[in-house]
């Protein structure tokens, strides 16, 4: 184990043999060759320290410290169903996914596209091709990868699910992966995992959102650890968007691995606002020429929340596109990490890279570690990076409150005015104001104290 | 409705009013000219509420109320309206919301119904055709990238839907070319009435010939030191401001 890693505490060592006991008949199956792979290079490997240059801002000892039970599939309480169908309604719950502690709900969940399949790994024929790539896929991610928590991920994932998306076949309307914890006594730990393949010329747009019940014990938390692997074929187009509003005890690290073939197009917005940890590591592989990658991230914070988003896009080959922009507002104690690593390799000539990271601080005790790293190999690109720190302007406090605008509304409006390059950038309208108007009622709660 | 007495106004510890004196009365319009860096938009910044500004002495009164009591937001709702020499870009803030926001949030002040969509929108291209603006900027962010002939137009629409009791209009001429000049003019002049006043700070003459003043006040290095009517803007124009020497300066003449 390197000094950059700590050990695994026992109590989450232990977890795997307790999923192990409590999966009786699936622990023969072939995906649970990857469950053991996941944990057995997760001892080795380690949870990254804070000496580790990508978790120097973020500590996770809060995380590690906790002491978490696996969920059992099949429980959900009449307060969570209430919940899940009020958040079905923002696209008609015509194609919804539910996940509750990160446990897939067949009976919740409805899909009915053509050319579209979601499949549980565990329901494929052992030999069938589909789970032999697949299966393929996951296993190398984990031998590869160097973050632990797709590691941890897979070790814990009860019911692995892949998302299929023919050749050809283009939807419009979102479909929605509606994530919702409840728990009474014990904090959890939820491990969903999903891997999304887009075949040739194929669009999908998907619709996150992460919500967990507030009535429950206070001491209880919940640490939702997601994985997502999303194949973006040639000249296919995956749209994501996320929203998180966890309690203010939770937990969330989502790790998300795109990768781009030719002429294909991948656009991500993540927007947290609620969470006391939230870390999003989200890294874009370009396989192939051509294409045009979008990453946006909205965060809005106070009180003790930190919210650090590391993205890393690999410019392998010529004639790609990239535009990358996180925009947040940090209130309160509250901190915000971002660490953005662009790598144009000697190989991709007339790349087109963007980046930018804007924090407008509300308060002096907030505190934003912005590191944007523009790494270039190839000659003939263009490629700009930068990050602004800032507070709000008083010259333009002055200006809209000698309209006649109070101090809130003209505060309000100064905030939701800083964050409007990246709400515009959604082009579906009924996420764009579902984005907007989750962030302004956070908005609201954002002060100086 | 205005009672400025013996004001005195420090920025940063440097004095830059030093004791001005000015009664507005309802339905007048008084022009203030004076070389750069007197102290003109001071005033203005001082009436408006901006805090960077120390009154160290003297007082302000308005409508027979203490106005340095009041915040800026109160000012405004209380019908003052500063025109901006200067004023300030706010990317992301559509022009067309603020002005929606700004119009009913002062027709709550004033205890008038919220006007809804419909009625906004009549309003507003009402305002806009009587200043020859092109509706195009109302989609646009708040004086975003607007030339400076724009962002002075945007301030008389402002103060056309706000319809302030006193205007103080900074400059409001300057960047304008010959048309907008009587455009603008001809705005502030639709709203001359028996109860609203004017303070229209300006270097020109020619905007007074538009906007025809009842006093011309000049101030020098921070003090009031000639008042007089539209006849003081003409021979200021003329002989500039050399021979009005300041009150207690020690520079011979
Ligand atoms: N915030 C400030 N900090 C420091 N000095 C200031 C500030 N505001 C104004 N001043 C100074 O006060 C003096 C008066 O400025 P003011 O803007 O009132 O002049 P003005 O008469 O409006 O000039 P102009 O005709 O050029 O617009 C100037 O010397 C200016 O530099
Ligand atoms: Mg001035």
């Amino acid at each position: 184990m390197s000094k950059y890693h700590i050990e695994i505490p026992s109590h989450f060592s232990e977890l795997f043999g307790r999923l192990e006991n409590s999966l009786n008949g699936q622990s023969d199956k072939p995906y649970h060759r990857l469950r053991k792979k996941g944990s057995e290079l997760l001892m080795k490997q380690g949870f990254p320290s804070t000496r580790n240059e990508d978790y120097k801002y973020t500590a996770l000892n809060r995380v590690f410290n906790e002491k978490y039970e696996i969920p059992e599939s099949g429980k959900i309480s009449a307060q969570g169903k209430t919940a899940i169908e009020s958040i079905k309604k923002i696209t008609q719950g015509e194609s919804s996914l539910c996940f509750v502690n990160g446990i897939y709900q067949a009976e919740f969940s409805s899909l009915n596209l053509e050319g579209v399949q979601l499949i549980q790994l565990s329901q494929l024929e052992e030999n069938s091709s589909k789970l032999r790539d697949v299966l393929e896929k996951i296993d190398e991610t984990i031998s590869h990868t160097d973050n632990p928590f797709i590691r941890l991920n897979t070790s814990l994932c009860r019911d692995p699910l892949l998302l299929f998306v023919e050749r050809g076949v283009k939807i419009d309307t979102p479909i929605q992966l509606i994530h919702y914890y409840e728990t009474e006594n014990s904090s959890l730990i939820a491990s969903p995992q999903l891997i999304i393949m887009a075949e040739e010329s194929s669009e999908i747009s998907l619709l996150e959102t992460h919500l967990s019940s507030s009535s429950r014990n206070n001491t209880c938390k919940v640490f939702s650890n997601v994985f997502q692997r999303m194949l973006v074929g040639k000249n296919a187009r995956i749209k994501h968007h996320k929203i998180q509003e966890l309690n203010k005890e939770d937990f969330l690290i989502h790790n998300l691995i795109a990768s781009q073939e030719k002429d294909s197009h991948f656009y991500a917005i993540t927007a947290d606002l609620g969470s006391r940890i939230t870390r999003n590591n989200l890294e874009v592989h370009l396989k192939d020429s051509n294409t045009w990658t979008e990453m946006f991230g909205l965060f809005a914070s106070n009180g003790q929340q930190h919210i650090d988003n590391q993205t890393f896009l690999d410019h392998a080959k010529p004639h790609c596109e990239s535009r990358e922009w996180y925009k947040g507002v940090l209130g309160g104690r509250s901190r915000g990490v971002f660490n953005g690593k662009v790598l144009v390799r000697q190989d991709a000539q007339k790349t087109n890279a963007f980046q930018q990271n804007n924090t407008l601080l509300i308060s002096d005790n907030a505190r934003m570690d912005s590191k944007p790293q523009l790494e270039i190999y190839a000659d003939d690109v263009k490629c700009s990076h930068g990050a602004t720190i800032g507070y709000m302007d008083s010259e333009v406090m002055f200006y809209l409150k000698s309209r006649g605008l109070d101090e809130q509304q003209a505060g309000e409006l100064i905030k939701i005015a800083f964050l409007a390059e990246v709400f515009e950038s959604v082009e579906n309208e009924s996420i764009r104001n579902l984005i907007a108007e989750k962030v302004i009622v956070k908005l609201r709660t954002i002060y100086e104290s | 409705m205005l009672k400025i007495k013996d004001l005195r106004v420090s920025v940063e510890d440097t004095e830059i009013l030093k004791g001005v004196n000015l009664e507005i009365k309802p339905g007048e319009v008084h022009a203030i000219m004076g070389p750069n860096g007197s102290g003109k938009s001071t005033l203005g910044f001082v009436l408006a509420g901006k805090d960077d500004y120390e009154v160290t002495s003297g007082s302000i009164e308005y409508m027979g109320q203490d106005l340095l009591e009041l915040d800026p937001d109160e000012r405004a709702r209380e019908g003052i309206f500063l025109g901006f020499q200067y004023p300030v870009e706010i990317p992301g803030v559509s022009n067309s919301n603020f002005l929606k926001m700004i119009i009913n949030s002062i027709r709550k002040a004033r205890g008038q119904e919220e006007l809804d969509a419909l009625q906004m929108l009549k309003l507003l291209k009402e305002k806009i055709a009587a200043l020859s603006m092109d509706v195009s900027m109302l989609k646009r962010s708040l004086n975003d990238g607007f030339s400076g002939g724009e962002k002075k137009r945007n301030e008389i629409l402002q103060m056309a839907v706000l319809e302030p009791k006193l205007a103080v209009l900074d400059e409001t001429d300057s960047g304008l070319d010959i048309d907008a000049l009587k455009v603008v003019s001809d705005g502030v002049n639709s709203m001359r009435s028996s109860d609203r006043g004017f303070l229209v700070i300006t270097h020109y003459q020619r905007l007074l010939n538009y906007i025809v003043p009842d006093y011309v006040h000049v101030l020098i290095d921070g003090k009031i030191v000639k008042s007089g009517d539209k006849s003081l803007a003409l021979e200021l124009e003329e002989r500039g401001y050399d021979w009005i020497k300041p009150e207690g300066s020690t520079v011979p003449a």
